[in-house]
């Protein structure tokens, strides 16, 4: 019989860990797909940013919080020091009362945001009718663009924190590793990215996705099965393919679920 | 004394999420023997003061049961006690938005009236089994593949006619017979049986949680159905109902 894979249950005793990795280099200095009018650094913490806040909103019970997930991000790009040389900058992006934090457990992160910001967004009330409402966005992680896109070494920051977490918690959902990117890292990134791979619980290998963020405005690609679904605008194909190569397979489970909210998913998406 | 032609009694057994206090249970059930109304309900996890909302689903049919079709009048009062409760809590930002989403649950409730006619009511995986000389009806789902994930849920934000318009109500009316046993089970207990039917393990129970006498016994079912693998780690809530043991006595008698 095979071994049943991607089925641990996520509670306050067993908790996963999601890491994300945050592309901070120069390129994010582009446009912003569809949004032309924002930067693709300014995308991308938005994107971050209403991640970890839903995040925050499942984990919420009650009037508390239940530390279902330990959350890390890694942002990663290069400076020039005193003598314009680049050096590589990869290191945690929480900030303020989480400074430097690794993993934090989800209700410290949900307490902790840099600070809110006010966004105006149409929205549709319980009766079905659409409403400008005034969100209160909290943030984590502001944009920034800078520099070299050092994601093998960025991977291999993961890949410590991962091994950490999996050490603590041997039988726990397998950590999940997103990136968020544009896709064009300055070493190749995947030997690091299968070593990451590699790491598991006793649940299964560690999961890795890419978020592939362009400046281009395609349509969207979302959950490919196969190589040739991806962009074939010339540039973002080859950055796409790279992507696509290195990540995870999304297990069934994964599927059923997103089947259950109305989507359909290929093989080997 | 009224013309009631059957007499019963129930009693339920609960037992909370593995991991979970009994503060953090979510299931809801209640029986009124007397005027042999039942309802049990089972608070979605993934939204906030879920067990609020069940107990006044449950509360209020034993009170008043709903009318087949009758929600839009039925459901605003719950709503509207449900909203004012939790609009006036100063939540931190997270649960003030997930509370914002509403509350969900699934619900059952029947009413046995005193000819012995009865009707069951339903919105989601909640179920009711009807055992009758060994042959068991099951209600609303009979079928294993029928519990998904996502089941029908009534909402404590969403328009009071939801349930009508997006066809969630289910309904089984039949009568009591001598003998007739009935279970009332929140989705992962009901999953569990539903696969005992399937596979028809029914006479090699190794724990068989229905027929407990008590709560430590019926704890220690779901401790071992739980280990084994059979039940889903979910609360869990039983409403067992049965002729009154003298109302069975004097039907024996009086066979010839």
């Amino acid at each position: 019989m095979a071994v049943q894979e991607y089925q641990a249950e996520i509670s306050r005793r067993n908790p996963t860990c999601i890491v994300f990795l945050i592309d901070q280099s120069a390129s994010m200095n582009g446009k912003f797909g569809h949004q032309p009018e924002k930067k693709l650094a300014e995308g991308v913490a938005d994107i971050l940013n209403d991640t970890l806040a839903n995040l925050c909103i499942r984990a919420s019970r009650d009037a508390g919080m239940a530390d279902y997930f330990y959350l890390g991000i890694i942002r990663y790009h290069s400076i020039k020091d005193a003598s314009q040389m680049d050096v590589n900058r990869v290191e945690s992006a929480l900030q303020g009362a989480l400074q430097g934090e690794k993993l934090a457990p989800i209700s410290r992160l949900a307490l902790s945001p840099l600070r809110v910001k006010e966004v105006k967004k149409l929205a549709k009330d319980p009766m079905g009718r659409e409403v400008t409402k005034t969100n209160r966005q909290q943030v984590w992680v502001e944009p920034h663009g800078e520099g070299n896109t050092p994601l093998a070494e960025a991977l291999a920051m993961a890949a410590d924190w991962v091994k950490g977490f999996i050490a603590g918690h041997p039988g726990c959902f397998p950590p999940q590793v997103i990136n968020l990117t544009d896709g064009r890292p300055t070493t190749d990134p995947r030997p690091n990215a299968k070593a990451l791979c590699d790491l598991r619980s006793s649940d299964g290998n560690v999961l890795f996705f890419n978020v592939h963020i362009t400046d281009k405005a395609l349509t969207t690609v979302e959950y490919p099965g196969t190589e040739a679904v991806l962009p074939q605008e010339e540039k973002t194909a080859k950055l796409a393919r790279l992507l696509y190569g290195m990540s995870s397979i999304l297990p069934e489970k994964y599927r059923v679920m997103a089947q259950a909210m109305g989507m359909t998913l290929p093989d080997q998406a | 004394m009224s013309n009631r032609k059957i007499d019963v009694v129930s009693h339920c057994f609960s037992v909370p999420k593995d991991g979970h206090s009994t503060e953090e249970y979510e299931d809801f059930c209640r029986g009124d023997d007397e005027r042999m109304r039942y309802a049990i309900g089972d608070g979605a996890t993934e939204s906030s003061f879920a067990k609020d909302w069940v107990q006044l689903l449950v509360n209020r049919f034993i009170e008043n049961p709903i009318e087949s079709k009758g929600w839009a009048e039925w459901l605003p009062p719950l709503q509207k006690e449900w909203c004012a409760k939790i609009d006036a809590m100063t939540l931190p930002w997270f649960a003030e938005e997930k509370a914002a989403i509403g509350a969900y649950a699934t619900f059952l409730g029947l009413v046995i009236q005193d000819d012995g006619s009865w009707r069951a009511i339903a919105v989601g995986d909640s179920c009711l089994f009807r055992i009758r000389a060994g042959e068991v009806t099951p209600f609303p789902i009979g079928r294993s593949p029928e519990f998904r994930s996502t089941p029908d849920l009534i909402g404590a934000r969403l328009p009071a006619d939801d349930v009508v318009s997006q066809n969630k109500e289910k309904l089984l009316d039949d009568t009591w017979a001598p003998g007739d046993q009935m279970y009332l089970m929140t989705d992962a207990l009901a999953h569990w049986f539903v696969n005992q039917i399937e596979e028809r393990r029914h006479f090699t129970w190794e724990y068989n949680p229905l027929e407990a006498k008590n709560l430590d016994e019926f704890t220690s079912c779901i401790t071992g159905l739980r280990a084994a693998k059979q039940l889903k780690n979910d609360d869990v809530t039983l409403m067992v109902i049965k002729d009154k043991p003298e109302a069975l006595q004097q039907i024996v008698m009086s066979t010839p």
